[in-house]
């Protein structure tokens, strides 16, 4: 469960880029975050991982208060992170790349194994684990991503804008991919984007614009389209 | 426990990743911070002997021998200084103990017959200006004394020389641990810089700040561990070469090493604290290059 009570974001310059922002999000819901540039999205993402702190307000991200935290490192393992750019270790494999998490946490190589291969399966790439990251393409580099998020299994996942260096056939691909994800594991997802086709997925749909909420939708207000054709 | 050791294995093998990234300039720092404990060793080391030629040649400001006539009785000469409270304790050597110890030196068979050295009484006073009065006192009693042996000028210019060169030692040492501290600093900054997206990621994911800082403290304990046990190395194959070539060419007019050669328990002395010098040093320039720049 992902709780924001009247989110207030103000920048040292004096620009406000959230006002007033209150947001629900149920356990194992998935929510598209959209709306134009300057919108707020990546402002309101990064306040959940806390890479910039709110002005005002409070976040509850199961029942830790986000606000009151010091170490941070305790929130980020329960949240799975997928950046734009994939973002992944240059000098490692995909596999290495997985895995890098859980050796940080003290992971034994079976588990890793274990984990990362079953990662690497749910995003289609089991077969190049070994392979390094720049021989991929850019919607295999954030399929690597999104196995990198998902393999010490958060119950939050957390994308800001993951197919805005892809083209539209892989971004719907990893659209596809994102619902599988929320349907099989049940992870409560966040993602921000600003591709108007997610109307299509009958996924819930909060709009920002001008750093305010001006809509949310509700999946069982959507109109149906059936199936994402790919 | 398992769990850390592993993470503890892990920090270990980034460390190793973050020399190999670091390329050549593993040897720079090595080399500066080598060259600094060189000479801070050498330091010590000429301190250690400056400090034995006092004591064992030349004795001290405090302390003076007084030799005796043949015919002086030295329990007598005992009772009368002990009357003088600036003495705080005197101490005899007889005319035989002093023929043993001769001979037990120079490792030779020596006729009892030859002996004709006195009986000697080494005098320490509270200060050293109450030497002088005392020795002119002492000086007075001609019938009893043949001669005594007191060299204070000598022994405050040998701890002049003695501070000069440690005031020297500290300086260039000083200098060279400014360098290399710097350099390692920059070094690691400069790693940390090239790896910034990277260590930010890595920070989102949820690693911990140790995990990411830790390779970077392990890599300025390497850089000491390396440079100290190099220059101890350096150190003690100096030393063995200026010893065995004072031996062989100079002992003969000098005298016995072992009176201001540092000695092996003095040496290995010198090179733990050479090594957590450079440990220590090394180390935490890496802790505030990475308290810096990678504060979470």
């Amino acid at each position: 469960m992902i709780e924001l009570y009247r989110i207030y974001k103000e920048y040292s310059n004096g620009q406000t880029a959230l006002k007033d922002v209150s947001l629900h999000i149920p356990a194992g819901q998935m929510v598209f975050l959209i709306g134009e540039s300057g919108a707020g999205k990546s402002t309101l993402m990064k306040l959940l991982y806390k890479a910039e702190d709110f002005s005002f307000g409070r976040v509850l991200i199961g029942r830790v208060d986000v606000s009151r935290l010091t170490d941070y490192s305790k929130l980020r393992r329960r949240i799975g992170l997928i950046f734009q750019d994939a973002s992944l270790l240059p000098h490692l494999s995909v596999f290495d790349n997985v895995a890098y998490i859980l050796r940080a946490q003290g992971a034994s190589e079976r588990e890793i194994r274990f984990r990362v291969e079953g990662a690497l399966n749910v995003v289609g790439l089991l077969e190049r684990a070994k392979e390094m990251t720049q021989h991929l393409s850019g919607g295999e580099r954030q399929r690597v991503g999104i196995a990198r998020a998902i393999v010490t299994s958060p119950p939050v996942l957390l994308a800001d804008e993951p197919t805005g260096n892809l083209d539209p056939v892989n971004s719907l691909k990893i659209f596809q991919l994102f619902k599988e994800i929320n349907e099989k594991l049940k992870m409560t997802m966040i993602i921000a984007t600003h591709d108007p086709r997610v109307h299509q997925l009958g996924k819930r749909i909060v709009q920002l614009g001008g750093g305010q909420i001006i809509m949310d939708t509700e999946p069982s207000n959507l109109p149906m389209f059936g199936s994402l054709a790919v | 426990m398992m769990r850390f050791l592993r993470m503890l294995g892990r920090i270990f093998a980034e460390a190793g990743l973050g020399l190999w990234r670091s390329g050549w300039l593993n040897i720079v720092i090595i080399s500066i911070l080598m060259s600094t404990l060189i000479v801070f060793g050498i330091m010590l080391e000429l301190s250690v002997s400056l400090k034995k030629i006092a004591g064992n040649l030349l004795g001290s400001q405090t302390e003076f021998s007084v030799h005796l006539k043949d015919k002086s009785d030295p329990l007598k000469m005992v009772t009368r200084l002990k009357h003088f409270g600036e003495v705080t304790s005197i101490k005899l050597t007889t005319r035989q103990e002093a023929w043993e110890q001769t001979r037990k030196l120079l490792q030779i068979e020596l006729d009892d017959s030859l002996n004709d050295m006195p009986n000697t009484l080494t005098i320490r006073v509270k200060r050293p200006q109450d030497a002088a009065p005392l020795i002119r006192k002492i000086n007075s009693w001609q019938s009893e004394i043949e001669h005594i042996s007191y060299a204070p000028t000598m022994v405050r210019k040998l701890n002049v020389v003695k501070h000069l060169l440690i005031l020297l030692g500290t300086f260039i040492s000083t200098l060279l641990a400014a360098a290399t501290f710097v350099i390692n600093f920059n070094t690691i900054e400069l790693v940390i810089r090239a790896r910034k997206e990277e260590l930010s990621l890595l920070r989102f994911m949820g690693v911990t700040n140790w995990f990411i800082r830790g390779p970077f403290i392990l890599q300025g304990i390497l850089y000491g561990l390396v440079s100290s046990l190099t220059a101890g190395f350096i150190l003690l194959t100096i030393d063995a070469i200026a010893r065995y070539n004072w031996q062989k060419i100079m002992s003969q007019q000098f005298g016995l090493i072992e009176l201001f050669w540092p000695s092996a328990d003095e040496l290995t002395q010198i090179l733990i604290i050479l090594t957590l010098t450079g440990i220590a040093f090394s180390s935490s320039s890496s802790f505030w290059a990475t308290e810096r720049r990678m504060g979470v």
